[in-house]
């Protein structure tokens, strides 16, 4: 489907919502939608198809003090499968949270537990957020913005005595 | 987490435990990969839960792709996925080239030769995935064909990019080299060589009555499930569904080759084993069709871009590929700087961490490792 | 299953496995013998026609009379893996006023060849020498003036013959001694 069509499409079915529509590069749709809407968009882009999700993505964006939170989907059906779509929505960085759609798509709690270790979201409802990779993690969830890598290899250096002599 | 203390110094983390099962951590020392634990909760010597518990192999691919420019991140890119390490490059450079609008300018070869690549790494992969299925199952005989004929493609890729494993060859604007002499030739023989190859294998581990009484209806996942849980890649096509995104979406110059996606029916550790051995012959055949395309082809292999254009605008690009192990895809955003502001990079393998916990259900103790290895989960890969 | 089709897979998975013995071995005798499937080129970057020859990537060879000091090869590597130091050479070299030069530690470089890439003066190659182990790691830290140098060859003992692979659908793959 072309980028056209796949936007007509897409209105047709999110009718009613509050929705701003952009383009991820190559023609792909981005839907951003009002948090409290997510759960309603989510269930209409899964009736009409989207049946796979693909991924969950949140990305930190300080200077507007906001995480920006993602869902991707695709559709394993026949006239959609060409497709990916983004469901968007912003939450403050403040106090993140945002209500799980692993209700809707299975998948997601898996990813969700995953951004919410990386990034501190906090998906209402899903009952897994247990941590994933990072064991005993104290400092701010690594992937946000102000969290100083150099910092922490530094410290892991020192830590092990590994203060390598570079010529 | 609670711990005890072992000897002074040394700290054991204590499982909760269900009444009347037994609670049993297996690894995180993993034979065929690498580490990973594996939490199974048993009543006799059936499997009631399993949850996995990666995290030993993070290395915080994201975070160091964001300190990094575009050149750079490609070697550190290719560390978690050192059997398929063409798959995570082909979208890493499609997402980039999107980004730092190159796309256009890549050379008709450069793309069939990222083909070329990706093929023999699939085979690659699955070839080693047949080894560790085969020495879980007891059977050392195709352990020891698979390691060996791997090496075929390897020493092939090793003619062409330099390396045998680690190929850093994909650069945004094409690729880094050209066809060696006397590599047509010597590919046009191992795909023979492997195609003969490929009966016998068929031989041992599908038409053996012992891998059938191991295999046949262990472990199954159905098709609502798959799709449901996310499950991507020939895991899916086992179950039925016929979802390669190199046919549904074709990326690079996969339309202009032919092949065929196998999917089989049932779903069962046999036939997640089958799809792959269809998988290398249909690899094979795209081989065979690109290097008789490169024969001859002239032009450049890259469109070079120097430094100052590797500054890309802002914006966002998403790629997605069908890597060895299932759908391969890069999502960058980037805020208008020397390195992107934010890669997501998901993994085959870590979508189909769902899938242990329905598979290994009701499955006996013994079947583990050959159900948990038949979904080719490889942790590396999946904590990124 | 039937008693037929148990007998005839198990008979057919024993036939497989006797064509073996007459088979030849493609296990490689190494350190005797070894493959080195890339032609005997070094690897080498051609900004005229934008790609790298075909060669093995191992250790790198450096041309003090080209290497301009331009540390784009440092600047590279340092978002690598930061194996490139500049240091400085005693003497003269007409191109390269203050006398710098890369060394490469060999404990962190990943031999991703990203650094010959990045040297326009085609001053940075790298040879097929891939073996260097050393007992310890300040061994591995190669100074301008060793990488300028072509590899050493290796003690007799352990000198390897180059081998290459015969792919033969009837009797094996195997390898043979390479005739040059
Ligand atoms: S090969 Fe790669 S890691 Fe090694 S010195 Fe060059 S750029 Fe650095
Ligand atoms: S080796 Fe090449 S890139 Fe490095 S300093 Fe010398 S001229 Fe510059």
């Amino acid at each position: 489907m072309s980028r056209g069509r796949i936007e007509g499409f897409i209105k047709g079915i999110l009718d009613g919502l509050e929705a701003v529509y952009s383009e991820v590069k190559p023609a792909r749709l981005k839907v951003t939608v009002k948090p409290e809407d997510m759960a309603e968009a989510a269930r209409r882009l899964l009736s009409s198809g989207f049946d796979h999700l693909h991924s969950v993505v949140a990305t930190d964006f300080p200077r507007d003090h906001r995480i920006e939170v993602s869902y991707i989907v695709g559709s394993v059906e026949g006239k959609l499968a060409d497709e990916v779509v983004f469901l968007t929505t912003s939450v403050p960085r403040d106090s993140p949270e945002l209500d799980t759609l692993s209700g809707i798509w299975p998948a997601a709690g898996l990813h969700e537990r995953e951004q919410w270790e990386m990034l501190g979201v906090v998906f209402r409802g899903n009952d897994d957020l247990r941590p994933l990779f990072l064991e005993d993690w104290r400092d701010i969830p690594p992937l946000r913005k102000d969290y100083v890598l150099k910092r922490w290899v530094d410290e892991e250096r020192e830590r092990h005595g590994l203060k390598v002599e570079r010529a | 987490m609670s711990y005890y203390q072992l000897v002074p110094g040394v700290y054991v983390e204590e499982l909760p435990e269900k009444e009347g099962k037994i609670t049993v951590s297996i690894g995180p020392q993993h034979p065929g990969s690498g580490h990973f634990r594996l939490i199974i909760t048993i009543d006799g010597d059936v499997v009631v839960d399993a949850d996995p518990d990666p995290g030993y192999v993070h290395r915080g691919e994201e975070k160091m792709c964001e300190t990094r420019d575009y050149i750079q991140n490609i070697p550190h890119l290719e560390r978690p996925v050192v059997l398929d390490s063409a798959g995570i490059q082909f979208p890493y450079i499609l997402a980039a080239e999107e980004i730092l609008d190159i796309k256009d300018k890549v050379p008709e070869k450069a793309k069939y030769l990222r083909i070329l690549l990706a093929e023999f790494n699939r085979v690659i992969s699955h070839f080693y995935f047949l080894a560790i299925q085969a020495i879980f199952l007891g059977h050392s005989t195709v352990l020891e064909w698979s390691m060996a004929d791997r090496e075929v493609l390897m020493d092939l890729a090793a003619m062409l990019t330099g390396a045998r494993v680690t190929f850093a060859y994909f650069v945004p604007g094409g690729v880094r080299s050209d066809v060696p002499s006397g590599f047509v030739d010597q590919t046009l023989k191992a795909v023979g060589y492997l195609r003969s190859r490929m009966k016998e294998y068929w031989r041992m581990l599908v038409d053996n009555p012992f891998m059938k009484m191991r295999m046949e209806g262990v472990g199954v996942l159905k098709a609502k499930d798959a799709i449901e849980l996310g499950a991507v890649g020939p895991n899916l096509r086992a179950s039925g569904v016929e979802y390669d995104i190199r046919k549904v979406d074709p990326y690079s110059l996969y339309d202009t080759v032919e092949f065929h996606v196998p999917t089989y029916k049932e779903g069962d550790t046999m036939s997640r084993i089958k799809i792959r051995l269809d998988e290398i012959n249909e690899s094979l055949g795209i081989i065979e069709q690109v290097v008789r395309k490169l024969d001859g082809m002239r032009g450049p292999v890259r469109h070079l871009v120097k430094g100052a254009a590797l500054r890309a605008k802002p914006g966002e690009a998403y790629a997605r590929t069908e890597a060895a192990r299932g759908m391969m895809s890069f999502y960058i955003i980037s805020d208008g700087g020397r390195t992107p502001y934010r890669v997501k990079v998901d993994t085959p393998s870590f979508r189909n961490m769902k899938l242990i916990p329905v598979l290994l259900k009701d499955v006996r103790v013994a079947d583990v490792p050959i159900v948990f290895w038949s979904i080719d989960y490889w942790p590396v890969e999946a904590d990124r | 299953m039937k008693a037929s089709e148990f007998l005839s897979g198990f008979l057919k998975v024993v036939e497989s496995g006797l064509r073996h013995l007459v088979r030849k071995r493609m296990t490689l005798r190494y350190p005797e013998f070894l493959v080195v499937p890339a032609p005997d080129e070094l690897f080498g970057f051609k900004p005229g026609e934008a790609r790298d020859t075909n060669g093995l990537r191992g250790r790198h060879l450096l041309d003090l009379d080209r290497c301009t000091g331009c540390r784009l090869c440092e600047i590279t590597c340092n978002g690598i893996s930061g194996a490139i130091t500049m240091v400085k050479v005693e003497g003269q070299f007409p191109r390269n006023k203050r006398g710098i030069f890369p060394s490469i530690d060999y404990g962190r470089c990943v031999f991703c060849g990203l650094c010959v890439d990045a040297c326009i003066f085609d001053a940075l190659f790298m040879t097929d020498r891939e073996e260097l182990a050393e007992y310890d790691r300040a061994a591995l830290l190669y100074g301008p003036e060793e990488i300028s140098k072509p590899p050493k060859e290796l003690p007799v003992k352990i000198r390897a013959k180059r081998a290459e692979l015969i792919l033969d659908e009837r009797r094996g793959a195997h390898h043979v001694q390479r005739k040059n």
